[in-house]
């Protein structure tokens, strides 16, 4: 695969991102909001949506700067190739790390609400190896195969998060504006980490044939994932108060479960959302996923992605059953993105574009 | 890959040249050769002219050849009326070959050959040959008539509103359906013949300003590869000209119908028509091409929605409902009604294996019917069809064996994969539910939303001639939405798809209808002179259609 061959739309670009960002963070998300600010934690998640938002253009600039190149070769152009080396080491390292996280979570959630006898070395293999045959496909299965899936998880999504709407007490979510600026700012690094998944295109950029559109769709699809977070989180938030969401490990589910359906065929929503939730969760990790094995393709130059995929999934797997339970996986995970996480989507773009601007390299463009 | 096609094209391509003799004995004698014991050849010599001195010889083939035409319009007219008017002799034994073809056969379509080896083709094919003495050309005279098989509606593919007439198993009567359809010059038939040793007529069928280019080239170079002794149906063809021999899902579309095949030449794509057959296979064909009847553009689009709709819902329960109740069953009895689960458990109490096994014995007994039914004569299906219902439905319930909720799930299933419109696209989710059984049965519904997964990962991956097999829904055009799962109201589909009508977009222009959807008003040339009798003080009413902005204003004045 290079970029002379393969070539998608800025809409299907936008596609990818939207579901590689909502994945296993959404779970997690009202408890993390208000842990910070309370009941204000809907300001947090517009403020980080903002920001996400400031990034990804950051990253669009560099990648107009350099219209046919991944952050692989752009950087050595930039910043010299051990540094450059470096930076791709730590992507790899961020993905492979992330997709662990996420298969380990994924594995708990799935046995707690759905398969609690089954072992989960047995789900998470199964899902690495459904995972495999995503990554074999290509890129520009890949896309498509979101642009199908997109439509079966938002849909049945939202009809199960409206259904428990009657009952919720929106007076949960009082009373506002208490929280200092000072703590929202401290809190928004954290709750941006919810949007990790974006920093694709910094791989992806160069496929789309439509550039000029980029900036556009890219403000767009941050705002519709911050729009599904602000609604989820409001729900949930207005569902169970601000004292119960903090001892909940997964607030949303534990929502969901709440919901019955009385007198229809489905009695409990919470094992058919958890079905829709796997994809949820296979898109976000196909990403990471493929971004992996796609940058060991770039820093080889080779075209071997299929290789370099089932070559990191014993990397995966191995390291996705290190944690011995899920506060260990929430606290390394904790830990991990908020140094991994700040350096892949905040320093490194910023400081790329910085040397691109004082060194003057790239062509000039609008973007 | 391309690249490697053409280089391995058939070589058998040239002909081998067998040359005319002036001395009509050793034609004769070569010909003679050549249908050594082929009885259904006819072949006379007779001789010509009024001393009977010109010698000449037919031959074709008992049956393939319209008799009639041979004497009326061949011998009549050489060995009879010829003798009648006596031209100069020396101008007759100059040019006895152009008096013959020019003058004499009364016959309209005639070729004049050298080459032995075509005449035996021809003969073969139906056609007659005229030897004549002296000559070292020959000529051939189409001839070909034989009975036919009357037009009727195909037995497959019937729709309660369209047309009743199918394709039958000669090809000109097929390519002349599709002509009465399409009276344009630029529906190009194409013709050539497959088949070292059935030497099959083939025609591939096209728009020639609207077609897909690279698709059209792509088809002619995968024909050209074929090198096989006979194509008896189109599955030799669609087999051998698909993308991925190994994909569960058929990528080339088939169909007894000429509206349908005319309906796909109007979008942009290539129909191969192959005789003896009356499948008329479609390329590029996609997914969303399986899921479509020719009586959704018949009907109002209500209704088409309405049926698309349940077709899709159709093809999720034939593929899923098993495995579906496999899983719960199984593994998450919570998530149905509890007084529901109860009585699931209840009325499984009796039955001795997992579910599993019992849901997997049921349908493949139900696959064991189908099959058994499509053997047996009609007379004794009806048999079939009480022995099925009674000992598999009843007995097998009132013996413990199954439970009665497993009988309603795979009756269910049948009769929704019966309601998917493409029998091969049916047959597809028909393996994958096994698939789909077997992965809920070890991993409840994970498993199998993973199998579903791995089905959205495949149909994602493979093409059709370089289009998509998702197409217009993964093209991520809203324009090409607009056909799909849904069908939009007629006058919205003013576009061909994307994937195939690249070059001549346009397919509708509908005046009655301006920018925004709304309908104009449209008034005739008539209508317009009284109006104008009526108001005169000079309001535009609508003339050209063009100006549908206007009329608009001015039809809600002259009110």
């Amino acid at each position: 695969m290079n970029s002379e061959e393969v070539k998608i739309s800025a809409f299907q670009l936008g596609i990818l991102i939207i579901v590689a960002v909502v994945g296993v963070g959404i779970l997690t998300l009202p408890r993390n909001v208000v842990e910070i600010a309370e009941t204000d934690g809907w300001i947090l998640i517009l403020a980080a949506g903002a920001i996400t938002i400031g990034i990804s253009l950051v990253i669009n600039t560099l990648a107009n700067k350099f219209p046919n190149e991944t952050i692989i070769e752009y950087s050595r152009d930039l910043v010299g190739y051990p540094l450059a080396l470096l930076i791709g080491i730590i992507l790899i390292l961020y993905y492979v790390i992330f997709a662990a996280f996420s298969v380990r979570i994924f594995g708990e959630v799935l046995k707690m609400y759905l398969l609690p006898k089954t072992p989960i070395e047995v789900i998470n293999i199964t899902f690495l190896i459904t995972l495999i045959y995503l990554i074999r496909s290509g890129f520009e299965g890949i896309v498509r195969f979101y642009e199908i899936i997109i439509l079966i998880m938002f849909i049945p999504y939202f009809i199960a998060l409206f259904t428990g709407t009657a009952n919720l007490d929106y007076s949960n979510l009082l009373p506002a504006f208490q929280t200092s600026p000072k703590v929202i700012l401290i809190g928004i690094l954290q709750i941006v980490f919810s949007f990790m998944g974006f920093e694709a295109i910094f791989l992806f950029i160069p496929f789309v044939s439509d550039k000029k559109n980029m900036k556009k769709t890219l403000i767009i699809v941050i705002s519709i994932i911050t729009l599904i977070y602000l609604i989820s989180t409001i729900i949930v938030i207005a569902s169970f108060g601000k004292h119960e969401i903090k001892i909940l490990i997964w607030p949303l589910m534990a929502y969901i479960k709440s919901i019955q359906v009385p007198g229809a065929f489905i009695e409990q929503l919470e094992g058919v959302i958890m079905t829709i939730w796997v994809l949820f969760i296979f898109t976000t990790l196909g990403t990471m996923y493929f971004s992996s094995a796609f940058i060991l393709t770039r820093l080889t130059k080779t075209k071997e992605h299929k290789i370099f995929g089932v070559a990191l999934l014993p990397i995966i797997y191995i390291l996705s059953l290190q944690p011995d339970n899920v506060a260990q996986i929430y606290d390394w995970l904790g830990a991990f993105s908020m140094y991994a996480g700040t350096l892949v989507v905040i320093i490194i773009p910023i400081l790329l574009l910085v040397i691109a601007k004082i060194r003057k390299k790239g062509v000039k463009s609008n973007g | 890959m391309s690249m490697r096609i053409i280089k391995k094209k058939r070589k058998s391509k040239e002909k081998e040249f067998i040359p005319v003799s002036t001395k009509i004995d050793e034609n004769i004698e070569t010909l003679d050769n050549i249908f050594k014991d082929c009885t259904d050849i006819v072949a006379r010599e007779f001789r010509v002219g009024v001393e009977q001195n010109h010698r000449m010889y037919v031959a074709y083939v008992d049956g393939l050849a319209d008799r009639t035409l041979v004497h009326d319009h061949i011998l009549r007219p050489l060995a009879l009326e010829a003798r009648l008017i006596a031209p100069d002799p020396g101008v007759v034994k100059r040019k006895l070959f152009e008096l013959t073809s020019e003058g004499t056969l009364s016959a309209s379509d005639i070729k004049e050959k050298d080459n032995l080896d075509e005449a035996v083709l021809a003969i073969l094919s139906g056609d007659t040959i005229l030897l004549i003495d002296g000559v070292s050309e020959f000529i051939i005279i189409s001839t070909r008539g034989w009975p036919l098989r009357g037009l009727s509606e195909p037995p497959g593919e019937t729709v309660i509103r369209g047309p009743r007439e199918g394709f039958i198993e000669t090809f000109r009567v097929n390519t002349v359906l599709l002509r009465r359809k399409i009276r344009d010059p630029k529906l190009k038939i194409k013709g050539m013949q497959l088949g070292e040793r059935s030497k099959t007529d083939i025609g591939i069928a096209y728009m020639e300003d609207i077609v897909n280019e690279k698709v059209l080239k792509e088809l002619e170079n995968r024909l050209e590869t074929i090198d096989i002794d006979g194509i008896l149906e189109s599955g030799y063809v669609e087999q051998l000209i698909e993308d991925n021999w190994f994909s569960l899902f058929p990528q080339v579309q088939y169909t007894e119908r000429p509206d349908l095949v005319a309906a796909a030449l109007l979008q942009g794509k290539v129909a191969i028509i192959i005789d003896n057959t009356p499948m008329t296979l479609i390329v590029p064909a996609t997914f969303n091409d399986f899921m479509q009847s020719p009586e959704d553009y018949y009907e109002r689009w209500w209704i088409a929605n309405l049926i698309r709709w349940i077709r899709l819902f159709a093809l999720i329960i034939s593929f899923t409902l098993p495995a579906i109740y496999i899983a719960i069953a199984s593994y998450h009895p919570g998530i149905i009604p509890t007084s529901l689960a109860i009585f699931l458990a209840g009325t499984r109490e009796t039955v001795p294996f997992p579910v599993f096994v019992e849901a997997l014995v049921m349908e493949i007994t139900f696959e064991l019917l189908r099959e058994a039914g499509v053997r047996l004569p009609s007379q004794i299906g009806a048999t079939i069809g009480i022995v099925g219902s009674l000992i598999i439905g009843q007995a097998a319930v009132e013996a413990g064996l199954v439970s009665p909720i497993m009988v309603i799930i795979v009756a269910l299933t049948a009769i929704s994969s019966f309601a998917v419109p493409s029998y091969n696209l049916n047959i597809s989710f028909r393996l994958l539910r096994f698939v789909a059984m077997l992965a809920a049965s070890f991993l409840g519904l994970y498993g199998l939303v993973l199998v579903v997964i791995a089905t959205l990962i495949h149909l994602s991956t493979i093409n059709s001639f370089g289009v998509p097999y998702l197409a217009p829904i993964v093209s991520g055009k809203m324009s090409d939405l607009k056909d799909t799962v849904v069908k939009a109201p007629f006058p919205n589909l003013k576009s061909r798809n994307s994937f195939t009508g690249e070059k001549d977009k346009k397919r509708l222009k509908d005046w009655r209808v301006d920018k925004n959807g709304k309908t104009v008003k449209v008034v005739s040339d008539e209508e317009e002179n009284s109006q104008d009798i009526q108001a005169k003080e000079g309001i535009k009413t609508l003339k050209k259609p063009k100006k549908v902005g206007e009329t608009k204003k001015g039809g809600e004045k002259d009110e």
